[in-house]
């Protein structure tokens, strides 16, 4: 059971490990596609702010959608970063490009608001010169200076011009100067003409701040490292993809051990099963062997209680001779009684001397006869009580036959008349004691049957050599017969037609078992009304024993019942 | 080489006709002038715009390229609204249908149609509007007219998507909560039925939104006599209007309000010259855009879209300013340091009443 469920197991295992090699990870193939797109977008916006710089883009749709279309397809990278778990190694590399696009975005903006400021500053510059001219004092020497408010904003716009070509501090420090000047000479003009320079000066001041700004912006902007962070990405995914290769390779690996424990269960599960198929044929056989030994002993009960139900016929058999023998005995004692002698003695007739010898003569030998009877009887019941393993010895069937219808004789004496016809067969090899029982049981079944009968049966028994040279055996009765649709029954075990009580219903299976065990055959036939012949048919084993008698062959024993 | 070239020779006219010593100052001022003029010319600005500001004749504009994302560079900053937009009419009308559904407030009676009114251009001709229990909102009232042009949203152009500032108006502007919303929509039949036929997974928040979205992108003005104008239609728009849009890009209006909405693309300090009033709070003014390091002391707004402005006024973030003429010489003074005429001022007026486009099929002024 433990080696079943772990070969499902491993089998699973081996599956789900096949599967999850098969499946390719859809996020983690496509992903270096969205990262190229996302470079490529910000190249895009680079550009695009570039242009914007260097002064060459219309308006700022342009710049501001790349911008945006970079920030959507960033959203769209961490959507599926986040909602995949094989991807969840990135999330730190893309949380700090974002953190970098952000700044970018934000620089951005400031460089585009930076840009017009610039740009509408520098462009009113011409008009608010010649705003100025149409002021005559702009032309006019300062009060106390020799300059002309006209040559002033020229100062000033060439400070201005130097240092928004080359912002450096010296020349920021002259724009300064300048403004100054013209701030403080502001105060000297005329409502208009101060209007005019006032506004001048806050065009070059925005000009020039929002150039520093511009410069500040162009550098921090390169500043921001976008590119380090797309790249610590794209590493990041090359290092997942070969880690998601390797762990491929290590889930064929455990796929491969997975597969050789799989093996070596089936092999274990296969040497268990064969074990136990092993234990299970010895363990049958074992049972076999009880079984046998059991049915034996089945047999030989049935037979002991077949013998019991005869103990009242044969002990009537005994009985009678032992009764005579004992009147013998009685007479003869009698006879030796000194009454008897000197009644004797006294008598000198000879001839009754030569009558009384004779008489003598006969009761002894009468009484001897009836103890010949008795040791017959006795001995015959030996033979057939013994238990013994069917050794194979060549056996006389006419003499089984007889010794059994001796058993019988009281069973038969007042029910029917027996007629044998005897064919002279020739031995054969077989368990005589076995055989002995099954003809003992036929011949009884038979005179059971003829019991119910009105008139006297006759039982015939014959023997005849067939052409096969098999040896058949008929028991033949003149009862009631067997009815058509019992007959093929009566060979059944625990079959009887006898109340409960009389018989087993064993003996006919038990005497089917035993022919067959000798390679015979046993077959009933009846008619009702007629009567029944059970005929047996034995095969003539050519091989006699040395001396005919029991001794044991060593391979040659059939047991007691057939397997 | 210009304008400035010709007002520099034109100032040597003058002054050669005049003293004699001062032809050489003159020539230095000439120079100048011309270092000026160039340098300002190669360094700051647009070249093409430069050429096309001072020898393009007015009436010879070539059509322009419309700018789409692969196209070479357009020749003008404004360019016009594209004349189809591919939507999912259902989806329109749904969107339409929940615009003008108070039920988007949770209760507070305030539907998305109660600041956005059609008969005021989709504004509300306030300068600030009422909002939940009658308080007054913090900023004035933008168009929805060509919404979906807008790459950044709001006075303070931080949100993005639409589907985004959907989201949050309904929160902050209306009071709403979206899950109140979702389960009171979903027991009316007629609106799951209606969602069901067009979203497979029918009325959630995504979908409502999704629907809402769809209808602000058909709220396109195409067709305005400037757009005409932009498509090579020279009598689409009057010679005072070609003027003013000539004023607009010298000036540096354009510098601003540019692109496919004439703004609605960048922020900008308001207040670059001199501190209007309405910036008087400085960096912190509310509904201005915080921490963009654009200026530390003024308030930065996104730039507004100028189509349709003749119709929703009044004007800047909290609508301090109630007619055009005023918004434009305010933005003269205080966005590009000038001082313009009337004259400029009507010519300008002229120009940016020509952005008004056209709702399905009608001009705007006849809704």
């Amino acid at each position: 059971m433990v080696c079943v469920a772990l070969i499902a197991a491993l089998a699973a295992g081996l599956g789900y490990l096949g599967w999850l090699i098969q499946s390719p990870n859809q996020a983690l193939t496509e992903f270096p596609n969205r990262l190229i797109e996302l470079r490529d977008l910000e190249a895009k916006w680079d550009t695009e702010i570039l242009s914007l710089q260097l002064g060459i883009a219309p308006n700022y749709d342009q710049v501001t959608r790349a911008g945006h279309d970079l920030k959507a397809k960033l959203d769209e990278m961490e959507t599926i970063a986040g909602s995949n778990q094989s991807l969840a190694p990135l999330q730190p590399a893309i949380q700090s490009y974002r953190q970098a696009l952000e700044q970018k975005a934000k620089l951005a903006e400031q460089i585009k608001a930076s840009y017009a400021m610039l740009r509408n500053a520098a462009t009113i510059l011409p008009s608010s010169i010649s705003d100025s001219l149409r002021f005559p004092e702009s032309l006019q020497p300062m009060p106390g200076l020799n300059e002309r408010p006209s040559d002033l904003m020229t100062e000033n716009i060439s400070a201005m011009m130097s240092f928004t070509i080359s912002p450096s501090p010296i020349l920021q420090n002259a724009v300064q100067d300048r403004i100054a000047r013209i701030r403080s000479l502001g105060a000297q003009m005329s409502p208009g003409l101060a209007n005019v320079l006032s506004r001048f000066r806050s065009q070059i001041e925005v000009v020039t701040r929002e150039r520093l700004q511009g410069n500040k912006l162009m550098l921090a902007l390169t500043a921001i490292q976008t590119g380090a962070a797309a790249d610590k990405i794209q590493s990041d995914l090359t290092s997942l993809e070969q880690s998601e290769v390797e762990s491929k390779r290590s889930l064929r690996d455990v796929g491969l051990v997975l597969g050789a424990l799989l093996v070596i269960s089936i092999v274990a599960l296969v040497s268990l099963l064969s074990r136990r198929f092993a234990e299970l044929y010895k363990d049958n056989r074992v049972l076999k062997q009880v079984n046998e030994n059991v049915e034996e002993q089945l047999m030989q009960s049935s037979k002991l209680s077949a013998l019991g139900q005869m103990v009242a016929g044969i002990t009537h058999e005994i009985n009678t001779p032992l009764a005579y023998v004992k009147a013998v005995f009685e007479l003869i004692k009698e006879r030796m009684t000194p009454v008897y002698q000197n009644s004797v003695a006294a008598d000198q007739d000879e001839e009754a001397e030569e009558a009384r010898r004779e008489e003598l003569q006969i009761l002894l030998d009468d009484g001897l006869h009836g103890l010949e009877e008795i040791s017959t009887l006795i001995r015959t019941m030996k033979n057939f009580s013994r238990i013994d393993k069917g050794q194979i010895e060549s056996f006389s069937i006419e003499e089984g036959i007889e010794s059994a219808l001796l058993i019988a004789r009281p069973q038969l004496k007042y029910v029917a008349d027996v007629k044998c016809e005897f064919d002279s067969v020739p031995e054969i090899m077989g368990s005589a004691s076995q055989l002995r029982q099954v003809l003992l049981n036929l011949i009884v079944n038979a005179g059971q049957a003829m019991k119910v009968m009105d008139r006297r049966g006759v039982l015939t028994m014959r023997t005849r050599l067939t052409s096969s040279d098999t040896v058949q055996i008929d028991v033949c009765d003149n009862g009631p017969g067997i009815p058509e649709d019992i007959v093929g029954k009566v060979f059944d075990p625990f079959f009887t037609t006898k109340p409960v009580g009389e018989g087993t219903g064993m003996g006919l299976s038990i005497c089917y078992r035993i022919i067959e065990n000798h390679g015979g055959t046993i077959a009933v036939s009846s008619k009702p009304g007629k009567g029944t012949i059970f005929t047996i048919t034995l095969p003539r084993k050519g091989e006699r024993g040395p001396t005919g008698d029991d001794v044991p062959r060593p391979n040659d024993g059939i047991p007691a019942v057939a397997a | 080489m210009g304008r400035l070239d010709q007002n520099a020779s034109t100032c040597l006219t003058k002054v050669r006709g005049g003293m004699k010593p001062l032809w050489i100052l003159s020539a230095r001022q000439f120079i100048g002038f011309s270092i000026a003029g160039g340098l300002a010319g190669c360094f700051l600005l647009p070249p093409g715009d430069f050429a096309r500001t001072a020898l393009a004749d007015e009436t010879n504009l070539s059509p322009p390229i419309e700018a789409t994302g692969t196209q070479p560079i357009t020749i003008e900053p404004i360019s016009p609204v594209p004349l189809q937009v591919e939507l999912d009419t259902k989806k329109v009308d749904l969107g339409h249908a929940l615009f003008n559904d108070s039920r988007l407030s949770s209760g507070n009676g305030l539907s998305c149609a109660s600041c956005h009114i059609p008969q005021h251009a989709l504004a509300d001709g306030r300068k600030v509007s009422t909002g939940i229990s009658g308080n007054l909102m913090v900023t004035n009232t933008l168009t929805l007219f060509n919404v979906a042009l807008n790459q950044m949203l709001g006075w303070n152009g931080q949100t993005t998507s639409l589907q985004k500032q959907a989201e949050g108006v309904v929160k902050v502007r209306m009071g709403g909560n979206w899950d109140e919303i979702v389960s009171t929509l979903r027991a009316d039949s007629g609106m799951s039925a209606a969602f069901g036929e067009i979203y497979k997974d029918g009325l959630t928040r995504d979908n409502v939104i999704n629907a809402l979205v769809e209808y602000e992108k058909s709220l396109d003005t195409p067709n305005a006599p400037f757009d005409r104008y932009l498509r090579g239609d020279q009598n689409a728009i009057s010679a005072e209007a070609k003027a003013g849009y000539q004023l607009f890009k010298d000036y540096g209006c354009a510098s601003c309000h540019q692109g496919v909405n004439v703004g609605g693309n960048m922020l900008e300090v308001f207040g670059i010259f001199g501190k209007p009033a309405a910036a008087a709070n400085g960096s912190s003014t509310p509904g201005s855009a915080k921490d963009t390091g654009i200026s530390d002391d003024r308030p930065v707004f996104r730039v507004p879209s100028l189509r349709n402005v003749q119709y929703t006024g009044p004007y800047f973030h909290d609508g301090s300013v109630s007619t055009l003429p005023e918004a434009i010489g305010f933005m003269a003074e205080y966005q590009l340091g000038r001082d313009i005429s009337q004259d400029e001022i009507s010519k300008i007026e002229a120009f940016l009443d020509s952005l008004t486009g056209e709702y399905q099929g009608k001009p705007l002024g006849h809704l």
